[in-house]
């Protein structure tokens, strides 16, 4: 009876822990010509106090019938920033790699990436000094038709590596995960933007949409895999020339405004003719400003708090690590979120 | 009908290719109006880096003519060697070949005939480590096998530099060791190298290959970027490396800083303006200030006019904006206002590229050819014409250029000139570099100057021999379309939408004309027209039925012969069999059982004139019956009904308007529901009136449903969906229900209805 008295408390007990979410910090490093974090990045890890720092070391490509290693990055870090944050070394796969590589080629490729991501970290991220790293993340929007080949490739990750995988994940596969499967991975990031096509959306800010975000995460999912959250940081410039397609401006969107007259909701127009990123910006272009507001970003917040996404020990991150960008939020807003999201 | 198309419809006519692989929209280089080919001004050296739409230009190619260790070999072996050889003797031999008894290559065996051991134990050499000189697929591997080699060789070509007497073999041998350091990666020992070997001023080409392999291992920052501009301009084979690693970190306020000489100073510039997409004459202005003799200059005044050509020509001749762009255009009001706005604004730059260009002297008839183009681009062919002067006395590689760059000026200054025997020739050969653009710019001036058969007559040998995407695709000025697409590639359907009836009477009567006076030339110009002379005709009945003048329309028909409408090529064969005289409530493209009589074209409006002059005369009994037969022609003369071919060339699904005169009738059947109406005011039979109420009452739908923009912010649920609110808006059905309660019921809610109230009609 005792032990039975004993079993029960230890059981509530165990059930009070389990409603607890403690969740980690993390920020993405997307860009690949950065050769350090400047004192700004560096000092956004500190504010924000940054626990897992992703960075994207290079991508797949599928070139001339070969899968190839480009856009390798530069970056280095320092031992200060390394010792403070765990780094997650990402890789980009563009999905014709699975939909035209043969078993075979997966096998290759995957002892390929696991052999480049062991030499960046052991050489080349952190000058000469080994970076330990456990985890390596795989960013790919796969699609149906490059499911099986992607899936297997996860697996052989595992393998060739000996780390924990985890993947990226679009709203679409979370939801209907009964139809698009499951990766076969230790955890995987809900990446909550980029839900709308660009093209195919001008009235709307398809960075961070939280009304198509919310129709995804609506009803609790018991998903299989452990799972992490990013939200977007970020802003851009659509350009047009008329109704044409000219690029994109990354931002922040704000140095941009005296050149631009604002005419309706997210639309501009360019008030005089200027060279930016490579693209030709002629007067009378309509660009479309896409920024994530405070307040969608806030809302976005709740709408994954609701959502029971997150458990504990979870990684929530923001896409990504600009200090420019981070500060039209400022570092107070952004640490709330983290609080807000655990619980 | 026979034929179902309630998907989608092209109706293709005899002379139009189908598409295998699916719809296609011109765009980019397809558009790209140039009559300057940057090929003929360069040595190829600069090709990935022309004006164009796409990321880069064509791949750049390794030749005889542009490869500088070709030019040192030359000098090498005194001018004694043709550079085709040379090429040849470097690039595809084997090692063992340089020490052979005998060789086909007049290099190697020039080199054998003065005994110069050290020259072939180099080449020897450095062809045998050439298998050393890659970087692998970018896994990183480590090859430690590769390595052991490339150590071996590094150490093997400093000793041999140390040995070797010539001084240009001894450099050649200290550049293969800093090259195989870079592929080793070892950053060390390629910088040493360096420092040691080639940090003094730089003499030739050599010094700027060992400066491109030590850059690619240094780190970014200005002095980098400086080193690499300098490459960039010398060694046409590095140019990828340089401006690929060439990093936009630093302002050019401070590469420049570091630059030493003028020169070098405006080899920066070059490497800031090669990828410019706008306007560079600055820049170009600062090169030449720096070094008049720049290498370079050329190329950035070529792409310069290329800019002006894409900015004020593609527009001018082909209507789509300029090209330098991503995606598809509908090419709106908007956009093409704000398209000519900046057209005015680029042909004021126009004239400041051609004000400098008359200040500056460049190679052979560079200039010439430019300032006469940029001339013309401006709106002064006139002085084009006289700064362009003779193109026979041109290099032979430019006179093709000048030639059609002569000839669009004289048209663009006077479209009534006589062209001369050589032109007629230019004009007749489509052999010709570049023939369908300048074929196609020729049309256009004659066009802007009203000569619109003249015109009608090139544009029918524009596209003919050419596969589609590397035709013309052009756009009309007033906005109108097919409703096959918004572009045209056949003189034909662009005269269908741009061409109004006097001026296709214009064009037929110019075709016919024959005098004892033309000469080959004319005969070639109405070629195409003559043997299209029976389309035209049917083209101008077309567009008079479009207008309302039947009469006139049955004038043109009767002058189509046969072998169209009756060939097994023409759709009207498959299209045109249904009887156009009856229609009831939902009657479209289906067939009938009313499709026991087919008619053509001519014959369809002979009887519509017919049952016209009954329905109007106020003698002729039963006159309403007549005006519900008019209305049931006219509505199936649209967009609706079963003869919409006698209206339009393409039929699709989706209800866009394309803008012609007739839409009111196409789309909006204004004369169906007007002749629904007076066959109503003309019975007095309360049912035979509520019948010709409903058929109004579904052309007035069918007007609403086109007129009504699908509005995303209205709740149309609250109607029952669109097509219910559409619905409720329609006054004649609401009159059918208020005036004729007894029959609105039945009429709106049974097909079958329709019958019973007809066959009442026709008593």
């Amino acid at each position: 009876m005792r032990f039975l008295a004993y079993f029960l408390v230890l059981f509530i007990l165990g059930a009070c822990t389990d409603t607890t979410v403690h969740v980690k910090r993390g920020i993405y490093f997307w860009e690949n010509n950065t050769r350090e974090l400047t004192a700004e990045n560096r000092d956004a890890l500190d504010a924000l106090e940054i626990q897992k720092l992703y960075v994207k070391v290079f991508e797949v490509d599928r070139v001339n019938s070969i899968n190839q290693a480009i856009a390798k990055t530069q970056l280095k870090l320092d031992q200060e920033v390394v010792k403070r944050v765990e780094v997650i070394p990402c890789v980009y796969m563009l999905n014709s790699v699975f939909i035209e590589s043969s078993k075979k080629e997966l096998d290759e490729l995957a002892v390929n990436v696991a052999h480049l991501i062991d030499k960046y970290t052991s050489e080349k991220l952190l000058r000469g000094t080994k970076i330990n790293y456990s985890e390596i993340q795989i960013d790919c929007d796969w699609s149906e038709k490059s499911q099986g080949n992607y899936f297997y490739f996860l697996r052989k990750m595992k393998t060739a590596s000996k780390k924990k995988i985890s993947c990226t994940l679009r709203l679409y596969p979370y939801k209907f995960h009964k139809v698009m499967g499951v990766p076969p991975c230790d955890r995987a990031t809900l990446m909550c933007y980029n839900l709308l096509n660009p093209l195919k959306n001008p009235r709307k800010n398809t960075i961070l949409d939280t009304d198509e975000m919310a129709k995804y995460l609506d009803t609790k999912i018991d998903y299989p895999v452990a799972l992490d959250v990013a939200l977007p940081v970020y802003s851009w410039m659509q350009c047009y020339d008329g109704r044409r397609f000219k690029g994109v401006v990354y931002g922040p969107v704000e140095a941009f405004s005296p050149l631009l007259k604002h005419d309706k909701g997210l639309w501009n127009t360019m008030l005089r003719d200027t060279v930016v990123s490579d693209i030709y910006l002629r007067k009378g272009d309509r660009i479309k400003i896409e920024r994530v507001s405070k307040q969608d970003l806030a809302k976005a917040v709740e709408i994954i708090h609701s959502s029971n996404a997150l458990s504990n020990q979870s990684v929530f991150s923001y896409f990504h690590l600009n200090s420019a960008e981070l500060k039209f939020y400022n570092y107070e807003t952004l640490n709330a979120h983290f609080t807000r999201l655990s619980r | 009908m026979k034929h179902s198309m309630r998907i989608l419809l092209v109706f293709l006519v005899s002379s139009m290719n189908a598409l295998a692989c699916g719809p296609w929209y011109p765009y980019g280089e397809e558009l790209r109006f140039s009559l300057i080919d940057p090929t003929q001004f360069d040595d190829g050296g600069m090709s990935p880096y022309y004006y164009t739409s796409e990321t880069f230009g064509a791949h750049y190619q390794s030749s005889a003519s542009n490869d500088p260790n070709v030019k040192m070999w030359s000098a090498y072996c005194g001018g004694n060697v043709s550079e085709d050889a040379i090429f040849t003797g470097l690039y595809h031999s084997e090692g063992y070949e340089f020490h052979a008894d005998w060789t086909a290559n007049a290099f190697i065996s020039y080199l054998q005939k003065m005994n110069d051991r050290e020259a072939l134990n180099y080449l020897e050499f450095a062809v045998n480590c050439s298998h050393l000189n890659q970087i692998g697929s970018g896994w990183e591997w480590e090859d430690e096998e590769m390595n052991v080699e490339r150590t071996r060789y590094i150490l093997d070509a400093l000793k041999k530099s140390a040995t070797v007497k010539n001084e240009e073999i001894k450099r050649r041998y200290r550049f293969l060791a800093l090259r195989l350091a870079f592929y080793k990666r070892d950053k060390e020992r390629t910088i040493a190298i360096y420092d040691k070997c080639f940090s003094h001023e730089k003499a030739d080409v050599i010094d700027y290959w060992a400066l491109y392999f030590v850059s690619m291992m240094r780190d970014e920052s200005p002095q980098r970027n400086c080193d690499l501009a300098q490459v960039f301009v010398q060694d046409p084979g590095k140019r990828f490396g340089c401006i690929t690693a060439f990093t936009s970190l630093f302002p050019i306020e401070k590469v420049l800083s570091v630059a030493k000489t003028d020169r070098e100073k405006a080899n920066v510039y070059a490497m800031y303006a090669v990828r410019e997409r706008g306007r560079s004459l600055e820049t170009v202005k600062k090169i030449h200030a720096l070094d008049a003799n720049h290498p370079l200059l050329t190329y950035l005044l070529t792409r310069e006019v290329n800019k002006l050509e894409d900015w004020v020509l593609t527009p001018r001749y082909t209507r789509f904006p300029p090209t330098m762009h991503e995606g598809q255009s509908a090419y709106d009001e908007v956009e093409k206002e704000m398209v000519q706005e900046r057209v005015k604004d680029d042909q004021s730059y126009g004239k400041e590229v051609l004000a400098w260009l008359g200040t500056v002297k460049l190679d052979g008839n560079v200039t010439s050819i430019f300032r006469a183009h940029l001339s013309g681009i401006t709106g002064t062919p006139t002085t084009g014409l006289t700064i362009l002067g003779d193109p026979q006395s041109y290099s032979k590689a430019h006179q093709n250029m000048a030639n059609q760059i002569k000839l669009i000026l004289k048209v663009q200054a006077n479209a009534n000139v006589v062209l001369t025997a050589s032109e007629r020739f230019l004009v007749m050969n489509p052999k010709a570099d570049n023939y369908n653009q300048f074929l196609f710019a020729i049309a256009r001036e004659f066009e802007y100057q009203e000569k619109h058969a003249e015109a009608a007559a090139l544009f029918s040998h524009v596209n003919t021999d050419e596969e589609y995407w590397e035709s013309v695709a052009w756009k009309a000025s007033n906005g109108v379309a097919s409703l096959e697409s918004d572009f045209y590639t056949s003189y034909f359907f662009y005269m269908d939408g741009e061409y109004s009836t006097e001026q296709v009477q214009q064009v037929i009567n110019f075709t016919q004309k024959n005098s004892a006076t033309f000469t080959e030339f004319d005969f070639w110009l109405r070629s195409n027209l003559q043997a299209d002379m029976n389309r035209l005709y049917d083209l101008l009945g077309t567009k008079y039925v479009r207008q309302h003048k039947m009469d006139a329309a049955i004038a043109a028909f009767k002058n189509v012969k046969s072998g169209l409408w009756d060939s097994e090529d023409y759709a009207y064969s498959r299209y045109l069999n249904a009887n156009p005289f009856h229609a009831d409530f939902y009657s479209a493209h289906t067939p009938s059982d009313y499709d026991t009589v087919h008619y053509n074209k001519l014959e369809i409006i002979q009887l519509y004139q017919s049952y016209l002059t009954k329905a109007e005369n106020p003698s002729t009994k039963n006159r309403s019956y007549y005006y519900f037969l008019l209305a049931n022609c006219e509505l199936n003369m649209s967009h609706y009904g079963n003869s919409w071919m006698m209206r339009r060339y393409y039929w699709t699904a989706n209800l866009a308007a394309n803008n012609f005169e007739d839409d009111d009738q196409f789309y909006r059947l204004k004369r169906a529901k007007q002749f629904y109406l007076k066959a109503r005011e003309l019975s007095s039979d309360p049912e035979i009136k509520a019948l010709c109420t409903r058929m109004a009452g579904r052309c007035e739908g069918h007007q609403l449903y086109f007129d009504t923009e699908y509005n995303w912010e209205e709740d149309y649920e609250q109607f029952g969906g669109f097509s219910n609110f559409i619905y409720s808006k329609n006054k004649l059905y609401e009159e059918l229900r208020t005036k004729y309660p007894d029959d609105a019921q039945e009429l709106l809610s049974n097909c079958y209805s329709f019958q019973r109230y007809f066959a009442k009609l026709k008593d």
